[in-house]
């Protein structure tokens, strides 16, 4: 644990992102009201009156409360995709690994089928199918971003499948499923967690795009819809659009540097610092 | 320069200090060594000793974390400290050269070998060589590579094991330098591909008179082909002296215990084993790839036939890619046979399911060569010796018991149960993988390799665990082997495999000491240190007459 914490691309990352979290768990606290009320006359620029420090949008909301607010989606989706696709990717790919010959041609088949279409593209159309709400947009991020994840997890158990630990155990007589849960996925945890804190920077972002073009939850603010809606006014009014452009930022780059310290603390040697 | 010097290195005071944290505070301590030209100094220890230390320090190829001091480590006179990174650049190469051990790692895959030897002579310009191309042939043709011109145009990928070293000699050789650093440069190679190498060094010090450092931790090979001797253990110089000396009247107490841990060619006392076969394989086929297919079909083990009893210990001895370890294979089902048939405790095995051959796991278990990749490193000891019997469907409480018991056992503490595999060394791993086996309470025991990968010591501490289990467990053991000493310590009967076949069989006695197949007597006459044997066991049954 020192040694994760002398990591400092990690603890800034943490640091970061816990701001984020209190930010978005206590939305309602620091701003009891709604962010879709109009509060203030609109159009007030940042830090011009007291209580709205980042500014009012063209019906007199503030835009800090829509911030506020826009984390919680934006960390909802980015979690919780990441959790389906890891899922799913990890199964996929743990049995097409693991059994190879025939399951495994399918499988990789299948992935490649979603792997050929540009991901962004079949969100877009997936979430337009199936009218916009958080549910739909967390499926359609999860179901284009777990290809990826397979291929590094049946690759990962190719390799640990031939190791000798994983001999001694079929010699032992363990069952195939402890062989996978027991011997194989731990030895892999390492690369999906690292590959785990980076899709969730690109959720976070594709959630975003997909407001931007309208197709966010009605029901609930986001950084991308504020950016969607603002971007006619970007010369009159740029805290519209530049302040939840910053919260999308520095997000991803605090989802990205704890990936990034991950992968040192995990994978040590790869960075040129000796385990002892 | 002083090129009248007889001494070509000397080495004053080397001490490598080790990382704060480590086991011992330096990896090589106030070290005094010379090499005289066409002398042949054989550094020995075990691993951890800091022999190659030792010479990666001469190559300044230490790694930058390590401090390293020296009062002087002087090349044909020329102290290596005071001179600037490009002379010293100049001199590698060209007044010292190293050979390693693993030569298809430290060879380009990329390059043809006439290219990588020709590459020396580049980066040395000035050389006295201005035939590059006619230099490389003659290079090839010393070595000892048959068609110079074809092999120029190979890659490394197509040479074999013998036939790379040799082109990494080559290089080592190309600018004639006047010291060889070779570090364990035969220790993955056949037995009768490592004579071969010898002899082509002796061969070397002979017409060419360099002086040669050689690191090993084979006493056999020091025997064959050193001068003079330095006995290193954790970095401290024990002893020091010719061949003869150290090897033969040993001052040192760890020197004796060294070469006595050395396996003898000696079997041991014939035993009467009856009773019905335990295990037992009748033309045993595996072949690796289709016949016809595009890749060419290896048939792995042809025709393999034999019995084991209860108590008996059988080894199968051959060189890489005899087949050896796949017969091991074949017997824990980890592979499927081709043809054949395999009987296990009087039961037909040969076409059993892997589901269906789950319980008969209990009969037969192995022990792997290397200890460090076979456990599970995320799994405490308890964890992976009870994996087994849990999974047969024993009690937890009992399986720690058992457990307990046999972690005691195999000479570990039982504290040991709850820590991993990293905090032990190579051969309390190797324990633990033994206990991990007994822990199924079989009948027969497979050891592919076992005690390759470890020091000369623990390897004898370890072969006497495995004698002990087997009296007390009355267990077959099948021994799998490329050491032709050890098999002979250990087991009853023997066979000797070669590309897939079977080509002698019977008592370790009959084998070893009389053999009659040509490939047998070839691998016999090819171990190391022969001369050196006669000499010990004279003296060892003179002592026993005494």
């Amino acid at each position: 644990m020192k040694r994760l914490l002398k990591n400092s691309s990690l603890s800034v990352g943490l640091a970061l992102l816990l701001l984020i979290v209190v930010i978005a768990v206590f939305a309602h606290v620091f701003y009891p009201v709604s962010p879709w009320q109009s509060s203030a006359i609109p159009l007030l620029a940042p830090f011009s009156e007291s209580g709205l420090p980042l500014g009012s949008d063209m019906l007199g909301r503030d835009v800090a409360a829509g911030i506020a607010y826009g984390a919680r989606v934006s960390l909802t989706v980015g979690v919780v995709s990441t959790i389906i696709s890891i899922t799913l990717g990890v199964a996929i790919g743990a049995v097409a690994g693991f059994y190879g010959g025939v399951l495994d041609n399918l499988l990789m088949r299948f992935t490649e089928l979603f792997q050929t279409v540009p991901q962004f593209a079949m969100a877009v159309v997936f979430v337009a199918i199936f009218s916009p709400s958080l549910v739909t947009i967390v499926l359609a991020i999860s179901l284009v971003s777990w290809p990826p994840v397979a291929r590094l997890v049946r690759g990962e158990v190719m390799s640990l499948k031939t190791r000798e630990f994983v001999k001694a155990g079929i010699i032992l007589g363990e069952s195939e499923s402890s062989l996978i849960f027991r011997h194989i996925l731990p030895n892999a945890v390492s690369p999906i967690v690292v590959m785990a804190s980076l899709m969730v920077a690109t959720a976070i972002l594709t959630e975003s795009a997909l407001s931007f073009l309208g197709l966010g939850d009605r029901n609930m603010i986001s950084w991308g819809y504020m950016i969607g809606a603002s971007r006619t006014m970007l010369r009159d009014a740029w805290w519209l659009s530049v302040f939840p452009g910053l919260a999308i930022v520095i997000t991803v780059v605090a989802v990205n540097l704890i990936g990034e310290g991950f992968e040192k603390a995990l994978n040590p040697q790869a960075h040129g610092e000796r385990k002892a | 320069m002083t090129q009248y010097a007889p001494e070509v290195l000397n080495i004053g005071k080397l001490s490598v200090r080790l990382p704060d944290g480590s086991d011992r505070a330096f990896a090589v301590h106030e070290m005094d060594l010379k090499i005289e030209k066409g002398e042949i100094l054989c550094i020995v220890g075990e691993s951890g000793s800091g022999k190659s230390m030792t010479a990666d320090a001469v190559m300044g190829l230490l790694p930058k974390s390590l401090r390293f001091s020296a009062e002087h480590i002087r090349l044909n006179g020329q102290d290596l400290l005071r001179q600037p990174t490009s002379t010293l650049r100049d001199m590698r190469g060209r007044e010292v050269a190293m050979i390693f051990q693993e030569p298809l790692s430290a060879l380009n895959p990329l390059m043809r070998v006439g290219d990588q030897i020709a590459e020396v002579m580049k980066v040395h310009p000035g050389s006295d060589f201005y035939d590059v191309r006619a230099r490389v042939i003659q290079l090839l043709d010393f070595v000892g590579l048959p068609e110079p011109e074809t092999i120029r145009h190979s890659f490394p990928f197509r040479l074999s094991g013998g036939q790379r070293q040799r082109v990494m000699i080559a290089i080592a050789l190309a600018l004639e330098p006047d010291l060889l650093i070779a570090d364990e440069p035969t220790t993955a190679l056949d037995v009768t591909t490592q004579a071969q190498i010898l002899d082509l060094m002796k061969r070397i010090q002979d017409e060419k008179g360099m002086g040669i450092m050689m690191i090993t931790h084979d006493i056999g090979v020091v025997a064959e082909l050193a001068d003079r001797v330095i006995v290193m253990r954790q970095g401290e110089t024990l002893e020091e002296g010719s061949v003869t000396d150290v090897l033969e009247t040993p001052r040192h107490a760890y020197t004796r215990q060294l070469i006595d841990a050395v396996p003898m060619m000696i079997p041991k006392d014939a035993r009467q084993i009856d009773g019905p076969p335990l295990l037992s394989v009748k033309n045993l086929n595996k072949i690796y790839g289709k016949p016809g297919g595009k890749n060419r079909a290896v048939h792995a083990v042809n025709d393999v036939s034999f019995d084991l009893r209860a108590g008996e210990t059988l080894s199968v001895v051959g060189e890489s890619g005899s087949g050896k370890s796949t017969v091991a294979k074949l017997l824990v089902k980890l592979e499927e046979p081709d043809s054949g048939k395999y009987v296990l405790e009087g039961e037909d095995v040969t076409h059993l399911s892997v589901r269906a051959f789950r319980p008969k796991r209990r009969v037969i278990q192995m022990i792997f060569q290397d200890p460090y990749s076979s456990l599970n490193p995320q799994h405490t000891v308890a964890r992976s010796i009870t994996a087994g019997p849990l999974a047969a469907g024993v009690s937890p409480a009992q399986a720690m018991d058992d457990a307990r018991r046999l972690i005691s056992r195999v000479g570990l503490d039982e504290s040991a149960l709850n820590r991993f595999p990293h905090e032990f060394s190579g051969g309390q791993r190797q324990r633990i993988g033994i206990a991990r086996a007994l822990a199924m309470s079989p009948r027969v025991l497979v050891a592919d390799e076992s005690v390759s990968a470890l020091d000369v010591s623990v390897q004898a501490r370890v072969l006497d665990l495995l004698a002990d289990l087997q009296r007390e467990y009355d267990l077959g053991l099948i021994f799998i082997t490329h050491d032709l000493r050890v098999a002979c310590q250990i087991s009853d009967n023997l066979v000797v495999m070669h590309r897939g076949r079977i080509v002698e069989r019977g008592t370790a006695h009959e084998v070893l000491l009389h053999p009659k197949a040509p490939y047998t007597q070839a691998l016999v006459a090819a171990l190391p240190g022969q001369e050196w044997e006669k000499r010990r066991e004279a003296a060892m049954f003179a002592e026993r007459r005494a």
